[in-house]
């Protein structure tokens, strides 16, 4: 059990480097057959944060992806083995030999739960609402669309401005998600009351507490849902999530903390799936921020960012599977890269390339000589002031220490941290991104020199290249050589220094079947039910 | 001096009976003594952590997680194989530290200000009252977690936040002391025979709320003590890895099922030492109350 | 009296500017960008600097407070991150609090003022020794210390109660006492040691000071002694005390919500500052301290009542 009072201050760590935890592999949970599976009853599930705005068009967070799937169903999905299939659409997009022109076909009498028709006109005002309503989320997603035709109730045509491969995939999140247009034009505030196409319907929110939504008379596929509702509580310690759960308050346990999945999986009443994740957790080296973000980079003379060489000895010194053992029990990925062994591009990128999951102490003390710094000094900033940063800055301060680094930690609040990394006022910053499932979103950003969340600073111009042309590469084996060699470039200068991938686990009460854990890591309880 | 001073008791008596009369009320005072040698054990402690803890506060041993007492460790080791008694011991640095400071700042302010409001009135009690309710209008913790938040997590700075956070109640105590006691009698008759308000201040007033401030001390510094464990648990006192009783709780929490120890040593700690301060405190309070008979 | 209240109510509301311009003020001296947490995980400057926009972020400080104190006056808080009005979210949550807050007032006064007038008339006796041991104890624990051991015995070695959690009154009366009854004990523990000692003094003062002599050579009965004229006015103490300790009260469910994991006030504070949701926080801040003002307010009148000696001596000289 844990007592949340650390956490008020942690959500945030978690959100970056745990949650959206994108496109990963694990099998799908599935316990059960429908056959077992008896209607009625509210099904708990116990968030670790708490959903921002329950509007697709403005909704930032993970939790509320998973809050929208049993209220929200969108044009696509994801099925158990992540392929995109299609759910409010009858059939994948038929798109032109130019790729500039989508044509969805939709589904036959299907009703928001309202009871409004859901139709063409529709999907044409809630794509219309991403592309320009002030504040929208989803714009820059689906910015390509240039016009959106519906010349019949169940077609919907896309005129893009230029080809978009990932738009289908959009689709099959929140842009996909059609809002009800009588609730748009009713006025209010569409988060406070949404309305979709869903197999449940929203029927109140307490800030902070709750969400519950409610089994829809409206829904096209009523008679594969089994539950009378669904109480999404918001329990961001993630002790008292446990200990809900093994008192039975709660079914369903988003995340689970490492010192308790062993308890957990002792535990017979609960089955604990997990979710690799393709996100990563790794140290930004602030080397040229010196100006802020995208400001001109020039080397901050720290010993750290001046000396490549004392950047290498800070890696070698790093045991990670260490690291992995005592700061998270052993339960995450340790890893030298920033894309997840569990993506397909993990393995043509890495060949080949050096990954030491131990120490190797000596190494680091020659490196430290061949720098010519005397006592080497590195402040690291953490990215929360939780105890499992706290862990983390003191495993590492020990290691450093073995080698002759000297590591002061500074634990900072999330939201404090990112302004000071930003800002380019840190020496190292501890911090996690939840990954992509294309390399380009968890390596370009942070490392080529006009990428956004370049805290770094790092700037070079052979990357930059390697990178620009991975982009614009359509052949995969070539981005493949060319993302190994942009690898080699940050093994060598470590403008980040990767630790581990996050490993998800979630608590089932084996009382309920049909709850299912995809790689996405969202928790999908609509059609779950309890077992008779 | 033509007054009779009815508070006699304290000053009638010569200094030397008075200090032997003190020190015999204390030594028929068994829980005073307790108090006093725990919390001087703590102080000790606190100063003498580099020489009497076992190990160094910080040394981890990723090899013994977790550990039960044993010969080598006494109370066993924590979540990162660091020996809990040697950062018990170094822990009482932070608690002591905050207790005494936080505490001497908030009188240091409180008392001069309360007295002026209470005895004068007028306009400056006026100022000073609205100010106090200000400050007092804002919940204690919410002062301190964000004054700690405003002004970045330290010892130092919840040691100011926890000052400032109990000056309010402070001032309003002395002032409401300082106005009841311009009432009383004697101090009329003070005013009635023209003796100067520095005089009276220090004769009259003062004294005779000396034994209420000692009690709000008491009151203060393990609620200081106690302040800076709550602000070290929600990460806003003392960073990491410097140990602290409540940095120690925050990390225990994590471990809570499968080491409860962990929770349960440094929270004994916070007890005792504050629990030693409020029965010194206590003591004193009973001995320099004029009303004490023996 | 009448010019006494209002001038007692002037007071009180000239407070009030006063702190909504300090929570306004305090809000932004928070470090970390409200417009980077809205940003998640996309941190290009352009789009911060689009978010802060659109949030009137980038306004002037007099221009942002202006326009929200004039919408507060209204008693429009406006909408927080979530899009959920904060108005609607703060009436929501305050009922838990009370609830919290009347409970723990229940437990700490019944147990500080009974044990504090027995203490003081059994003065010496084993009654006081115990009581004001029991007391010194309740102040040097810990509550939050507290609260996690007793959840640790009484939820998860017995399972007589639930480790945490809240479920509304309306909705399940013995379900809703079930999960507080750990919680205003924790809160209520430390309010009782105060008020038993605070009460116990009280008495000791008032029962040596003249008029109760006067009352017991009068020879009136003892417990009409105590009853009518030392207990009458050390009430006054401890109303002022009961006051003062409201500040520690909210303080003490801050947390203590934190650890029960109850959607009251307290939690809500804590949420909003740690997700630097401006609108959110200022109004939560805003509405604390109105309300500490008006208790208060109301704590000056009864003090004014129970001793009409403070109201006159404001006109007196001496």
């Amino acid at each position: 059990m844990k007592v949340s009072l650390g956490r008020f201050a942690t959500f945030s760590l978690v959100v970056l480097c745990v949650a959206a935890a994108g496109a990963a592999v694990a099998a799908a949970h599935t316990s059960r057959s429908a056959a077992d599976i008896r209607n009625g009853g509210t099904l708990t599930i116990g968030l670790a944060e708490e959903p921002d705005a329950l509007d697709p068009t403005l909704a930032r967070t993970f939790v509320g992806r998973i809050v929208f799937l049993s209220m929200c169903e969108k044009l696509y999905d994801l099925d158990s083995h992540l392929n995109i299939v299609p759910q409010l659409a009858t059939a994948l997009p038929q798109v032109s030999a130019d790729k500039l022109t989508y044509t969805i076909k939709l589904r036959k009498g299907v009703k928001f739960n309202d009871g409004t028709a859901f139709n063409a006109a529709a999907v044409k005002q809630t794509l219309e609402r991403d592309l320009t309503l002030k504040g929208s989320v989803r714009a820059s997603e689906i910015s390509p669309i240039k016009t959106v035709d519906a010349p019949n109730a169940t077609t919907v045509v896309l005129h893009l401005s230029s080809p978009y491969s990932p738009l289908t995939a959009q689709l099959a999140d929140r842009a996909g998600m059609i809002l009800s247009p009588k609730a748009l034009n009713s006025g209010g505030t569409f988060a406070q009351s949404p309305v979709c196409v869903g197999p449940f319907m929203f029927k109140d929110r307490v800030a902070g507490d709750h969400i519950t939504v409610v089994k829809s008379p409206y829904y096209y596929n009523k008679a594969k849902v089994h539950l009378a509702s669904i109480v999404y509580k918001i329990m961001t310690d993630p002790s008292s999530r446990t200990q809900a759960l093994r008192a039975g308050d709660i079914q369903v346990e988003d995340r689970i903390q490492s010192t308790d999945v062993p308890t957990l999986q002792k535990d017979k009443s609960v089955s604990v799936p997990k979710a690799v994740t393709i996100g990563y957790q790794g140290l930004t080296i602030n080397i040229g921020n010196k100006n802020g973000l995208l400001k001109p980079y020039s080397n901050v003379g720290t010993d750290i960012a001046k000396s490549q060489f004392i950047r290498s000895a800070f890696d070698a010194a790093l045991d990670r599977t260490t690291i992995n053992k005592v700061v998270f029990g052993g339960l995450n990925q340790p890893d030298c890269y920033p894309i997840a062994p569990v993506s397909p591009w993990y393995k043509p990128t890495t060949k080949g390339l050096a990954c030491n999951l131990h120490a190797n102490v000596d190494l680091a003390k020659k490196l430290v000589k061949a720098s010519g710094i005397s006592s080497p000094t590195v402040s690291l900033m953490l990215g929360g002031t939780d105890p499992v940063n706290a862990r983390l800055g003191q495993v590492i301060q020990s290691m450093e220490a073995a080698v002759g680094i000297k590591v002061s930690v500074s634990p900072t609040e999330f939201t404090t941290a990112l302004n000071r990394a930003d800002a380019g006022n840190f020496d190292a910053f501890a911090v996690g991104w939840s990954g992509r499932v294309d390399p380009d979103g968890n390596i370009y950003g942070f490392v080529a020199t006009k990428g956004t969340l370049n805290d770094s600073g790092y700037t070079d111009s052979k990357l930059d290249y390697i990178l620009n042309g991975a982009r614009k590469s359509i052949s995969t084996k070539s981005r493949d050589t060319l993302y190994r060699a942009a690898m080699q470039i940050i093994h060598r200068q470590r403008p980040l220094i990767y630790l581990y991938h996050p490993v998800n686990y979630y608590g089932v009460s084996k009382k309920v079947a049909g709850v299912q854990i995809y790689g996405d890591g969202l928790i999908r309880a609509a059609f779950a039910g309890y077992t008779k | 001096m033509s007054y009779v001073d009815t508070s006699a008791a304290v000053t009638i008596n010569p200094r030397a009976r008075r200090r032997r009369l003190l020190r015999r009320r204390f030594l028929r005072r068994p829980l005073a003594i307790i108090g006093l040698v725990v919390a001087l054990a703590f102080v000790l402690a606190a100063i003498l952590a580099p020489w009497i803890a076992p190990y160094s506060a910080g040394a981890t041993d990723f090899n013994a997680l977790l550990a039960h007492s044993s010969g080598k460790h006494l109370l066993g080791t924590d979540e990162l194989g660091r020996d809990v008694l040697s950062r018990i011991i170094w822990g009482a640095r932070a608690s002591i530290e905050a207790g005494v400071l936080a505490t001497m700042l908030a009188m240091a302010v409180a008392v001069p200000i309360g007295i002026v409001a209470g005895y004068y009135r007028g306009w400056a009690d006026a100022v000073i009252a609205r100010l106090t309710d200000v400050l007092l209008a804002f919940p204690f913790l919410i002062v301190a977690v964000g004054l700690a938040a405003i002004l970045g997590p330290s010892l130092t700075n919840a040691t100011i936040a926890l000052g400032i956070g109990a000056a309010p109640a402070l001032i309003r105590v002395a002032r409401g002391e300082a106005l009841a006691l311009r009432e009383e009698d004697y101090v009329r008759a003070a005013v009635a025979n023209g003796a100067s308000d520095a005089r009276i201040l220090a004769r009259h007033v003062l004294p005779n709320m000396l034994s209420t401030l000692i009690v709000q001390a008491t009151v203060a510094i393990p609620t200081a003590i106690i302040g800076e464990a709550v602000l070290s648990f929600l990460g806003l006192g003392v960073q990491p890895p410097t140990p602290s009783w409540g940095v120690m709780l925050s990390d225990a929490q994590s471990y809570l099922s499968q080491a409860p120890r962990l929770a349960v040593y440094p929270g004994i700690a916070i007890f005792l030492c504050s629990l030693s301060f409020n029965l010194l405190g206590d003591g004193l309070r009973d001995i320099l109350d004029p009303r004490t008979t023996r | 009296m009448g010019g006494f209240l209002l001038r007692k109510a002037g007071a009180a509301l000239i407070v009030v500017f006063v702190s909504s311009v300090v929570v306004f003020a305090g809000v932004r001296a928070l470090p970390g960008d409200p417009a980077i947490a809205l940003g998640g995980e996309n941190r290009d400057p352009a789009v911060v600097q689009a978010i802060r926009h659109a949030y009137g972020l980038d306004q002037p400080l007099p221009v942002q407070y202006v326009k929200w104190i004039g919408r507060a006056l209204r008693g429009d808080l406006g909408l927080d991150a979530r899009q959920l009005p904060v108005a609607h979210t703060i009436v929501s949550r305050i009922p838990i609090t009370l609830e919290l807050a009347i409970l723990a007032v229940l437990i700490g006064s019944l147990i500080g003022i009974l044990a504090g007038i027995v203490a003081a008339v059994r003065r010496g006796k084993m009654a006081d020794h115990a009581a004001t041991t029991s007391a010194l104890v309740g102040l040097s624990l810990p509550h939050f210390w507290l609260g996690l051991m007793m959840i640790v015995l009484f939820a998860v070695d017995l399972h007589w109660l639930p480790a945490s959690g809240y479920v509304s009154f309306h909705a399940h009366p013995l379900a809703n006492l079930e999960h507080m009854l750990m919680p205003a004990v924790v809160l209520g523990t430390g309010l009782s040691a105060v008020l038993m000692r605070q009460t116990r003094s009280a008495m000791l003062t008032s029962m040596s000071a003249d008029y109760v002599r006067t009352a017991r050579a009068k020879g009136l009965a003892e417990w009409s002694v105590v009853g009518k004229h030392a207990l009458r006015n050390s009430l006054i103490t401890v109303t002022t005390v009961i006051g003062l300790q409201l500040g520690a009260l909210i303080s003490g469910a801050v947390i203590t919500e934190q650890i029960f994991v109850i959607p009251g006030f307290g939690r809500l504070t804590l949420e909003a500052i740690n997700q630097r949701d401006y609108t959110l926080l200022q109004g939560v801040v805003l509405v604390a301290a109105t309300g500490y003002v008006v208790v208060n307010l109301l704590v000056d009148v009864v003090y004014s009542v129970l001793n009409p000696r403070i109201r006159v001596s404001g006109s007196t000289t001496t």
